[in-house]
């Protein structure tokens, strides 16, 4: 259970950083949003504050970064434009902005891939029964056909 | 106020280190010594583990699997709780090179001793190949692919007793089939009287009375995993006779550290190794289904001593496998929706044991890894890298992901020179995922405590009452999975404990 939120409330400016790094989630709405914020914070609780802190304002001058270059925010930019900016943060030579980058989108991969619905939609499907389950699937399929 | 225990040895550490050193030194009870297990961590029951990948990394691991070092460039796997790391290792049990345990040039720590007692722990532990017809997809495609390049791939041993072929040890064995120091040794020294404390976190320790006094802290937090602690919550004062410290090569130096040691120890913290690694992924055109059966069977090693890397056959979860791509966007994407047909491959490279590389404490006294990816160790992995893709390709994968190629995708149609697709200038430290779960060093062996912490029989310099029996000994990184030298190495040690008792160990 969160105790604590530390990325939940920048849900809005997180969402289109979400979409680029996962295109899957563009339809997704703040409040499909929520559960997956939720296992980052969730994460998250236990960091140092210093680092959450941090963290947020690295969302914050993502979401702002792009007024520089195309007089927009991280929201108003096309899904092509938004892989264009992270593309360059994520190679670009300041190693503690590639860190940044980095680190939030393992934070969000986390949120989205570590949700068991969707590592079964990826075909992962493990059973504490291993072989005797596979085994079991398999002789069902065989039946089937 | 503070709880007073007297005792005769107290082992800090219940992984493959303190696990060993209980059980060996289990007989001293019956001979009228008390003998105390202490672990900061819960005791798991099995039947609670889920093999949920992230509620399981958040109960079992030290930062849910994700400490990083210093300056971010590599994260740290290690586990919390009775039985250490060896409740989420896989069990591969493997005979330390001798070429680097000679290197070590350790008086009074011969190779035929550390194979003896290697092959001890490996029966004990009933370590065995796994059965050919158990060996997945996944595993196959390495040996396939090694065996279409005339490179050997040797089969690990592993140390199972009824495995199921879950493929969740890395989460924790839901079967109990993984033989652990919390299956094996531990019960072992239990049953012959030793205790063991869980929940116990040992703060600092000093020299006194007839050896040393170790500050404890017992809480009482209940773990959703676990069962409830042995002792009160509460601050304790142990008073001990001998203290054995087993916590692992980053909290075994951090506590020394935290009790003032280093002043006349400059090596404590110092000449830390972790095999740093990452994981690649080959994409094939049929389902590998790698999440049925063990998931690691498969090392090739033939290039470690030349090129200082080895690469090994495994298989990760959803979410640990999108961290290790590099990268994300629609190619990122795409690959993770090709799961279910990705050939995975670890490559572990060789590090070099140096000063600067070390466990630190920050002002808290918790450990800070002062760590960084040297070029050498850089050139090792990207090597390393070539090598994998040959074997993904030689499988018969149809695409490579490498994290050090740009485009990180490498199609089969491409024909690529794998020499020029795969270059160490683009190994970006802080863009591509490196991890480590094998840390080795900090407190290691040698002849002086100008350069080193202990004497070859884990004996602090200059403290004959304290001794180190974890990862933490070795001189220089092992260059293969380690557990089975540290239960050696802890068996080594024990019975320098057991003299300085007056006692025979087991």
């Amino acid at each position: 259970m969160v105790t604590h939120e530390v990325l939940a409330p920048l849900a809005r400016q997180i969402q289109p950083i979400l979409a680029t790094f996962v295109p899957a989630t563009a339809p997704l709405g703040l409040a499909e949003l929520a559960p997956v914020l939720a296992r980052v914070d969730e994460r998250l609780a236990s960091e140092p504050p210093a680092l959450q802190r941090q963290l947020r304002l690295f969302v914050r001058i993502l979401w702002w970064l792009p007024l520089f270059t195309h007089l927009r925010t991280m929201g108003g930019l096309s899904p092509a434009q938004r892989l264009r900016v992270l593309t360059w943060l994520q190679d670009c030579p300041i190693t503690k902005l590639r860190l940044g980058l980095w680190g939030l989108r393992t934070l969000l991969f986390l949120g989205w891939y570590g949700e068991p619905a969707v590592q079964a939609r990826l075909g992962y499907r493990p059973n504490i029964a291993g072989w005797d389950a596979w085994n079991a699937q398999k002789a069902a399929q065989k039946q089937g056909e | 106020m503070d709880r007073t225990i007297h005792a005769d040895v107290v082992i800090i550490g219940s992984g493959a280190g303190g696990g060993t050193v209980a059980a060996s030194l289990a007989p001293l009870v019956a001979q009228g010594k008390r003998v105390l297990l202490l672990e900061k961590g819960a005791r798991i029951d099995p039947k609670q583990l889920t093999g949920a990948e992230v509620d399981s990394a958040a109960l079992h691991y030290a930062q849910g699997g994700a400490h990083p070092t210093e300056d971010r460039t590599v994260t740290l796997a290690y586990a919390e709780g009775l039985g250490g790391s060896t409740l989420v290792y896989t069990g591969t049990s493997m005979t330390p090179p001798e070429r680097v345990i000679a290197g070590w040039n350790l008086p009074g720590l011969a190779y035929s001793d550390v194979v003896e007692r290697t092959a001890k722990f490996a029966v004990q532990n009933g370590a065995a190949f796994i059965p050919d017809e158990l060996i997945n997809e996944n595993n196959r495609l390495f040996q396939k692919g090694c065996a279409a390049l005339g490179r050997e791939a040797r089969q690990f041993p592993i140390n199972v007793r009824g495995c199921r072929g879950s493929s969740l040890c890395n989460l924790g064995c839901p079967n109990n089939a993984k033989q652990g120091t919390a299956q094996v040794q531990i019960p072992a020294a239990q049953a012959l009287g030793v205790e063991v404390v869980t929940h116990a976190e040992v703060r600092s320790l000093r020299v006194g009375g007839r050896g040393g006094i170790l500050d404890v802290v017992v809480d009482d937090t209940p773990h959703p995993h676990g069962i409830l602690g042995e002792w009160p919550a509460g601050r304790y004062v142990i008073h001990a006779h001998s203290v054995v410290l087993a916590a692992g090569a980053i909290h075994t130096p951090a506590l020394l550290m935290r009790s003032g040691l280093a002043a006349d120890l400059p090596a404590i913290g110092r000449f830390w190794t972790c095999h740093p690694a990452h994981i690649l992924a080959g994409e094939h055109d049929h389902a590998i289904s790698g999440y049925v059966g063990h998931p690691k069977s498969f090392v090739w090693e033939e290039r470690v001593v030349a090129e200082r890397y080895f690469l090994e056959s495994c298989m990760y979860f959803p979410f640990v496998t999108a961290k290790n791509l590099t990268g994300f966007g629609p190619d990122h994407e795409r690959l993770m929706a090709a799961y279910d047909r990705l050939q995975m491959i670890l490559v572990l490279a060789c590090d070099d044991a140096l000063p600067e590389q070390r466990v630190d404490i920050d002002e808290a006294g918790n450990p800070v890894i002062r760590y960084k990816l040297m070029p050498r160790t850089i050139e090792a992995m990207v090597r390393g890298t070539r090598a994998a893709a040959e074997i993904f390709f030689a499988a018969g994968a149809t695409a490579v992901h490498a994290p050090s190629a740009r485009p990180t995708l490498i199609e089969r149609s491409e024909n690529a020179d794998l020499n020029t697709r795969i270059a160490s200038k683009l190994f970006l430290p802080g863009t591509i995922s490196v991890s480590a779960a094998h840390f080795m060093g900090g407190c290691r062996m040698g002849i002086t405590a100008r350069d080193s912490v202990t004497t070859a029989r884990g004996q602090v310099h200059g403290h004959d009452w304290l001794f180190v029996a974890d990862g933490s000994l070795f001189p220089t990184a092992l260059e293969i999975n380690p557990y089975l030298t540290i239960m050696a190495l802890a068996d080594h040690v024990a019975e320098a404990v057991a003299d300085r008792e007056g006692h025979t160990a087991a």
